[in-house]
């Protein structure tokens, strides 16, 4: 990989645990970090030259442009307001209930039934298996921004095991 | 590992509808206010079109209570006044009741 071993040249380290990531650590309080997927590069830290000199290089070696601030990235949405920086997925939760095609279902408060017991199954009833994996699959993703269902999430992602 | 019964089908289902219900839900992660020291705690908070006003209230109420605040994050050991605090759930009450 060509990027990966520029990336490597300019004095940054591979993250061992997750694939894409490079940081580069001259002091203490100086941090910036690479994220990098397909062909898409975020650049973030705390030193702005060290990003802008990142910007210039990778410009100058892929001809890549600098969208500027984070707004849109896999599915998530990024907007800046004064207090901070807000995240959410709505436009892939309506992506999603648009291909189940549950846009008119009512809503519940609460994700799992109280006393679920998933394992003591009785209905022996198998159900298709690609169409659980695309939901699961979903709802694995959508624990990024919705920390309130990774206990449903678990449950039923459990039996894989 | 193929083994999905039907209840995992509606346990599944029942998840994206709860989904559903949450949809104007995001989050927020504070800028670290020196004066108060929330720190990084993330909240969930109502997507609309006023989103920093309804923010701000959530500022307000978040800011004031010292068991939210971040992990790691020393406890101060001035605790503020109890009229700060009433003031600024007040505050936080009224401008959320204004606008849901």
């Amino acid at each position: 990989m060509i990027i990966d071993h520029i990336i490597i040249q300019l004095g940054l380290k591979r993250c061992t645990d997750k694939y894409g990531m490079y940081v580069l650590s001259l002091s203490d309080n100086d941090i910036t970090m690479i994220c990098l997927y397909v062909d898409d590069l975020l650049i973030t830290g705390n030193n702005k030259d060290a990003i802008k000199n990142l910007k210039f290089i990778m410009h100058y070696e892929f001809e890549m442009t600098g969208l500027g601030k984070l707004s849109y990235f896999l599915g998530t949405k990024f907007i800046t307001i004064k207090l901070g920086i807000v995240m959410h997925q709505q436009k892939y939760i309506c992506e999603l209930l648009d291909r189940l095609d549950m846009t008119n279902c009512n809503i519940i408060i609460n994700q799992l039934e109280t006393n679920a017991k998933v394992d003591e199954c009785i209905i022996k009833d198998k159900v298709e298996v690609t169409m659980f994996k695309h939901m699961a699959g979903s709802q694995r993703y959508l624990c990024n921004s919705k920390p309130d269902i990774c206990f449903a999430v678990s449950i039923i992602n459990g039996k894989h095991e | 590992m193929n083994d999905h019964r039907k209840y995992h089908l509606t346990a599944a289902k029942r998840i994206i509808i709860y989904i559903k219900g949450t949809i104007k839900l995001g989050f927020l992660f504070p800028i670290e206010n020196k004066e108060s020291k929330v720190g990084l705690i993330a909240i969930l908070i109502q997507i609309i079109v006023e989103i920093d006003v309804i923010g701000e209230a959530f500022m307000a109420m978040f800011s004031c209570s010292t068991m939210l605040q971040s992990p790691g994050t020393p406890r101060s050991n001035q605790s503020l006044p109890y009229s700060r605090v009433k003031q600024s759930i007040l505050l936080a009450h009224l401008l959320l009741v204004k606008l849901f």
